[in-house]
């Protein structure tokens, strides 16, 4: 039985980092189920979102947000999901994912190091995780 | 070695001095000659200043104008941490500092000012990493 339950939604390059600290995140009792798969939301305690959300990926990213459990926990990972990043000119993609549900947390960097996510997610969850 | 950290140097410890962790100001190294602002890629640097007059020191001289920095805001939440502005600045004011820019819970908060580039500690040489107390924008300079 994991402490923690993550939804792992990879859109972009960004997701190769943060999987990148999923074996880090299983010695916390964290796991990564992939959110644009046959996980089901409703069992997460936190959405990680990971890289550029375009306006075509945003109904889908809404979707998945909807199925979350009340009290589940929103992580934008990358400088993308945070505030488009680098496409900050572009009209197809989502100027941070703010813009369609709130975000408890926000990890700058492009891409932002793989051990960024274990430092957020130990911050946000310093009940459980954050603890050992 | 927490599991963080061991996933951050398995394949062992970066050199300090090769980390690009974030981004840090001296301001009293900066001109506010804005070109790191048109270089940045990502356009997430954000400068203010003022011109002043210095009168002239002799009664032949002539009185000089020299802009002064007010506020320097680099954008964390767009930086891309390319390191084009710590290239380009002539003057040396920017840096990398071995730690990262930590998650934030708004987008606000990832904006950083002049205030919080500055207080980031330059890097330490290779081995004293951690050491960093002490070190001032005054040592930097040196």
């Amino acid at each position: 039985m994991p402490l923690l339950r993550v939804l792992h939604v990879p859109v972009a390059c960004c997701a190769l980092e943060s999987l990148a600290a999923a074996s880090a995140l299983a010695e916390l009792g964290v796991e990564l189920a992939d959110g644009l798969g046959e996980s089901d939301p409703a069992s997460a305690d936190v959405m990680v979102v990971s890289g550029t959300v375009t306006h075509a990926m945003a109904a889908t990213l809404r979707e998945v947000h909807a199925r979350l459990p009340d009290g589940a926990r929103v992580v934008a990972f990358g400088a993308c999901a945070s505030t488009g990043g680098p496409y900050w000119d572009s009209p197809t993609v989502v100027q941070g994912i703010q813009s369609l549900f709130p975000v408890d947390r926000f990890v700058p960097g492009c891409p932002p190091r793989p051990h960024a996510l274990v430092e957020a997610l130990t911050d946000l969850f310093d009940d459980t995780v954050g603890r050992r | 070695m927490s599991p963080a950290e061991a996933a951050e140097t398995s394949a062992g410890p970066l050199p300090a001095a090769r980390r690009r962790g974030t981004l840090a100001l001296i301001p009293d190294k900066c001109t506010s000659c804005m070109i790191c602002v048109r270089e940045c890629p990502d356009w997430c640097i954000h400068i203010e200043s003022h011109t002043e007059t210095i009168p002239a020191p002799t009664p032949r001289g002539r009185a000089r104008t020299v802009a002064v920095l007010d506020e320097f805001v680099i954008d964390m939440g767009h930086c891309q941490h390319c390191g084009i502005c710590v290239e380009v600045c002539p003057f040396d004011a920017l840096a990398w500092v071995a730690q990262a820019a930590p998650a934030e819970a708004s987008t606000a908060a990832l904006r950083h000012d002049r205030e919080r580039l500055a207080g980031l500690l330059p890097q330490p040489p290779r081995g004293t990493e951690g050491a960093t107390a002490g070190n001032t924008a005054e040592e930097a300079r040196r």
